[in-house]
């Protein structure tokens, strides 16, 4: 048996899919992303983000370094271009790993924005939520906003089933 | 009975849309806006269905979720829905629909002959049958005949629900009047209200009844209504059915379009109104189920909304009011109706026959009305419509933790207040009657008088209970053949706890779920231990409310979306290079490269590995980093080998156990620093091993101290094995640090990250060559260069599956299984040495965890070419035959050229040198119990 035939809708930066009244597009990969557990206090004082942490749903900065809070002590720390921080344990209580390209973005920009997020989530997004981490269409993904619409932060490797999930929607 | 169509009637349908289908083979007319229901009505058929176990007659008796006999098999074109209530299934062109358990069909069935065999099929039949002897040979027949519709396995509904995540304020089940009340209120406030009804309209109960609301028709309070939840930001959704009550607030909603695929919804509500209505209970005389008797209100509603008169010499049954409206317009519709009332004191009904105190004890027929009894006289009828009270419709209610009072004015089960957040309205509360509905639905939310109507308040209704004494058959649940006899049977014989009744008698089962049948058996069942009702209790109310096709549950998460498969960073350049995959582990991987049978490719694949060198990708093994001052200690305890003792720059082999001491995942721990980990769990076991860390990250070592990131998908791994491997590497471009049997280092790679672990899977010598995702396709392609001068080949995962066999390196859930401890596998050294605590370590020591019947890993060596099958069980080659075991990988060694095998042996290292049997499909061939290590014993290529 041949098994390639598995769901198929790949996503590069310079091809947005267009479904009907979405369009989902794959944003270029940040310049290094990192994640991060321990004292948040001291990670946003210890990294020089220049726009803190954000939450579920709270907006991108367009520039400067970020993060988004994927637990109550953890957040995907994000550096528009490469920058070197050490991996490991940090004496002041937080760890740092280098999360290379563990996440992809995607946009989802369009008046069916916000429906096919309603398709895909489990929970009410518009609680507020110090994590910006949620289940949508059964994978485990960051929910941010961008300029233009919502942005995904989708696992790598799930990055094929969600954009043919994101495909098949009613 | 004689159906027919009125002339004026029938709110409900367009007749200048006609529509066909056929049922049973016979083409019934109707019009858009008809439910099969309504149309077969009209067109006077009257069998509609075969019982469950007599294959009695059946015709209509309610007129929506309530209806426990017209249920169909239909077929809309390649289309199949099994099992679709007659009274809420909308009828369209061309649709096939045919009557369920029933031979040939619902008219002729010839199971009838069932009915006369009544008194060998008493309550509880099937538990009494299947105790006797030889059951197992007339189970397959009883089981045949039993049940309602049949799937048609080859038809597979497509998957195209979504499933949507709803968020509002305020929920109101239920637009009949106490809704409307309810949502024009509170819109009338700024509430943003989500007004959701089953119906095709707003109305309910409005629609069958009519009625003045504010002077006007109550249609126009209706508009006004929708106009005011629009206006203040709400929705309206009909043809919506909430069907289940959950944690928090969270609905579940069936949302049926007629312009698209369906839509389930979870709703999650900070406020929820039930105003869900009442159902109609039936009365209780003999041959009460059929054909032509029907609930008063489900005659109403086909009259009022479908135009469908469903007789033409009428007797009403009842002890309330409310059915007196219904005999009027029936009356004025046409038919000759009498009306029968248990009351003595009841009102007058004007030019209309009367019969006050009047008891109806029996209808006679064969397969429809042709008379009722009534105070012993027969009066010739061709339907009997009936009322024995209303139920309040309290499923909601009590699936979110709402508990029931009686209520003996009301004669009914009505919701306790401040037993659940729920705010129950109009008859769903108990409070009968137009002007209770419409007062008790706007003091929720609305100021002052609310809407005002001249309708009456109806009397208490006269309690209406079965008559054990009563003779002849009086069914209590239509549905499940349940008669008022099986109750007594029931108590008699000790079951009197009405959940033991239920499932004793199957009173209040399948789709039915009691809607009007509960009553009925907690009323005779009270009456027969002579308890209350209050004493008797309930049975559990739990959703769904009314069937909901698996097709909208399961939703759009079916084929190629149920249980996706993780994909490589390289696929595209493995597609390239001819890769076929398959699925390993959740992971969409190279099962081999090129063209040609995948066995002989794989052999080609194995065989130059170890002569050569071979590349396979590994990416998918798991990059947990535990990281912290505490990381050694969590790795300790989570693991059966101790890692708090490895240097830095050192990997270790390890085991992760459950609880019960099973080996749950293997893996390599790497050390980076003194507080820097890196466990690389099976591929298939990442997220389950991260979870266990967490658990005991949380629970034991300490959150502050020691953290755990998975970076699994963010790097990829190519591992390079074979004895060019150093050539291959070297080639290149890649400088490797001298590195020891499980060493590892991270080094730039032009100026990137690179990680190598010399690590090997295979037996020989291996190196991982870990890089960033951005950074895969370079190193993939200078390896490929590099690979292809020296000879070599990429290898897909079944080479790999018989390198490492060869070798007796396990592969978890594959040579384990549900019982298998780390000392069946040959390692007892921490289980005598460590004295500190680790996870599943008591489990080690139990009299199970010691026996010496165990299972254990051994090889298998056999002589011919023939390759033994995985699952052969392995059995004494004297005496008895019983399993010792089986084997659990089994291929042919290109390098040793001859099969091999791994098994799971009952005390296996004890037998190795003897022979045992390998029994598969009837025959036996010896096998010789031997190392699980078949090749290169020595180790010597290892370092080679």
């Amino acid at each position: 048996m041949d098994e390639r035939d598995w769901t198929d809708r790949p996503l590069a930066p310079e091809t947005p899919i267009v479904l009907g009244d979405l369009t989902v597009t794959m944003l270029p990969q940040a310049g290094s992303t990192y994640l991060v557990s321990g004292k948040m206090d001291e990670v946003v004082g210890a990294f020089g983000l220049d726009n803190g942490i954000i939450c579920l749903l709270e907006t991108q900065p367009n520039a400067g370094s970020f993060g988004i809070r994927t637990g109550r002590n953890s957040a995907l720390i994000i550096y528009p271009d490469a920058h070197e921080l050490v991996p490991g344990w940090h004496p002041a209580g937080f760890a740092v790993s280098a999360a290379f390209e563990t996440y992809e973005t995607i946009l989802l920009s369009g008046p069916g924005s916000a429906m096919a997020l309603a398709q895909g989530g489990v929970a009410d997004i518009n609680a507020t939520s110090k994590s910006a981490m949620l289940r949508f269409a059964g994978v485990s993904v960051l929910l941010t906003q961008g300029e233009n619409g919502y942005l995904l932060w989708v696992p790598k490797a799930q990055l094929t089933y969600m954009t043919s999930f994101l495909s098949g929607r009613n | 009975m004689s159906g027919s169509r009125h002339a004026e009637l029938g709110r409900f349908i367009d007749r200048s849309q006609p529509r066909s289908f056929t049922f049973d083979g016979q083409r019934i007319a109707g019009f858009a806006g008809d439910t099969l229901a309504s149309a077969l009505l009209a067109n006077g058929v009257h069998i509609l269905g075969r019982s469950f176990k007599y294959h009695r007659p059946r015709g209509l008796w309610g007129m929506g979720a309530d209806e426990p006999n017209a249920i169909f098999d239909v077929r809309l074109g390649q289309e199949h829905r099994p099992n679709q209530r007659a009274t809420t299934t909308l009828l369209e062109d061309a649709m096939v629909v045919t009557s369920v358990n029933a031979n040939p069909n619902a008219a002729k069935d010839r199971f009838r002959l069932m009915d006369r065999l009544h008194r060998f099929l008493p309550a509880g039949f099937y538990y009494k049958t299947f105790m006797a002897l030889d059951w197992i040979r007339y189970e397959p027949m009883i089981r045949r005949m039993a049940g309602l519709g049949r799937v048609d396995p080859g038809y597979a509904p497509p998957a195209d629900v979504p499933h949507l995540v709803a968020v509002c304020d305020l929920l109101i089940v239920g637009a009949g009047p106490s809704g409307l009340a309810a949502a024009h209120a509170a819109a009338q406030s700024g509430r943003a209200v989500w007004l959701v009804d089953d119906a095709a309209q707003l109305g309910g109960s409005l629609h069958r009844r009519g009625g003045q609301i504010d002077g006007a028709d109550w249609t126009a309070f209706a508009d006004a209504t929708r106009y005011a939840v629009l206006n203040a930001g709400g929705r309206i959704l009909c043809n919506t059915t909430v069907w289940g009550a959950f944690d928090h607030n969270v609905f579940s909603a069936w949302v049926r379009r007629l312009d698209g695929p369906d839509q389930h919804m979870r709703i999650r509500a900070a406020e929820v109104v039930v105003a869900t209505g009442a159902i109609e209970r039936p009365l209780w005389f003999a041959n009460n189920d059929l054909p032509g008797v029907m609930s008063c209100e489900a005659a109403l509603e086909f009259l009022q909304c479908y135009g469908a008169l469903p007789g033409q010499r009428i007797l009403i049954a009842t002890a309330n009011d409310a059915s007196y409206t219904v005999a009027s317009a029936l009356a004025k519709a046409g038919a000759e109706v009498t009306l029968v009332d248990q009351r003595h004191d009841a009102p007058d009904a004007d030019d209309i026959t009367q019969i006050k105190s009047g008891i109806l004890t029996a209808a006679k027929g064969k397969t429809h009305v042709q008379s009722a009894v009534v105070n012993g006289q027969d009066i010739p009828c061709d339907a009997i419509f009936c009322s024995g009270g209303y139920t309040p419709t309290v499923h909601l209610w009590c699936q979110s933790g709402g508990k029931l009072d009686w209520d003996a004015d009301q004669d009914a089960l009505v919701p306790r207040p401040g037993t659940s957040s729920l705010k129950p309205i109009g008859a769903a509360a108990g409070q009968f009657g137009l002007k209770a509905a419409l007062a008790t639905g706007h003091a929720l939310f609305g100021n002052g008088n609310g809407p005002e109507t001249d309708a009456v308040t109806p009397r208490a209704q006269a309690p209406v209970r079965p008559d054990p004494n009563l003779p002849g058959r009086q069914w209590i649940d239509m549905q499940n053949d349940v008669t008022l006899k099986d109750v007594g049977l029931a108590a008699r014989e000790g079951f009197t706890s009405v959940e033991h009744l239920k499932r004793y008698t199957t009173l209040g089962m399948a789709t039915d779920q009691g809607r009007t049948s509960n009553f009925a058996g907690l009323a005779a069942m009270a009456a027969v231990t002579g308890r209350t009702i209050p004493e008797t209790g309930t049975t559990t109310y739990r959703p769904p409310f009314e069937p909901v096709p698996l097709s909208v549950i399961a939703g759009r998460r079916r084929g190629d979306l149920f249980n996706p498969l993780k994909r490589l960073s390289l696929e595209a350049a493995h597609c390239d290079m001819g890769a076929r995959f398959r699925e390993y582990g959740g992971w969409l991987r190279p099962a081999v490269y090129g063209v040609g049978a995948e066995a002989d490719l794989a052999q080609k694949e194995a065989k130059i590995a170890r002569d050569i060198a071979g590349i396979f990708d590994a990416s998918p093994l798991g990059k947990l980093e535990v990281i912290g001052t505490g990381a050694g200690k969590l790795l300790d305890f989570t693991g059966y080998m101790r890692m708090s003792t490895l240097k830095p720059g050192r990997a270790r082999y390890g085991f992760m156990l459950a609880e019960s001491g099973i080996v749950y995942d293997d893996g390599v721990v790497l050390r980076l620093d003194e507080n820097r980990f890196i466990v690389s769990a099976s591929s298939s076991h990442v997220d389950g091993v991260r979870a266990r860390l967490e658990d005991a990250r949380q629970d034991r070592i300490g959150h502050r101290h020691v953290y755990i990131h998975d970076v699994t998908q963010g790097l990829v791994t190519l591992t390079v094995t074979g004895p060019k491997t150093l050539d291959v590497i070297a080639g290149a471009g890649i400088d490797l640090p001298d590195l020891p049997h499980m060493g590892v280092v991270e080094t730039p790679l032009d100026g990137h990250f690179l990680r190598v672990a010399r690590i090997s899977f295979t037996g020989d010598r291996s190196y991982e060559l870990t890089v960033p995702g951005r950074n895969a396709e370079g190193l993939r392609a200078r390896l490929d260069a590099s690979l292809k001068n020296a000879g070599g080949k990429w290898i897909g995962l079944e080479a790999v599956m018989i390198l490492r066999a060869e070798k007796g390196f396990i592969l978890i859930g594959k040579d384990t299984d549900g019982n298998t401890m780390p000392h069946d596998l040959g390692w007892v050294g921490p289980m005598n040495k460590r004295d500190d605590e680790y996870l599943g370590k008591r489990a080690l020591f139990t009299p199970e965890g010691q026996s010496e019947t165990r299972r254990q890993w051994v090889g298998l060596r056999v002589t011919g070419d023939a390759v033994p099958e995985t699952g052969s069980h392995l059995i004494p080659t004297d005496g008895p035959r019983r399993s010792l075991g089986f084997i659990t990988s089994s291929y042919f060694s290109p390098n040793l050229g001859r099969p091999i095998a791994l098994a799971l042996l009952e005390n296996g290292r004890a037998l190795v040198g003897t022979t045992v049997g390998c029994f598969n499909d009837g025959s036996v061939r010896n096998v010789e119990v031997v190392d699980a290590c078949a090749f290169d014993p020595d180790w010597s290529r290892l370092n080679g």
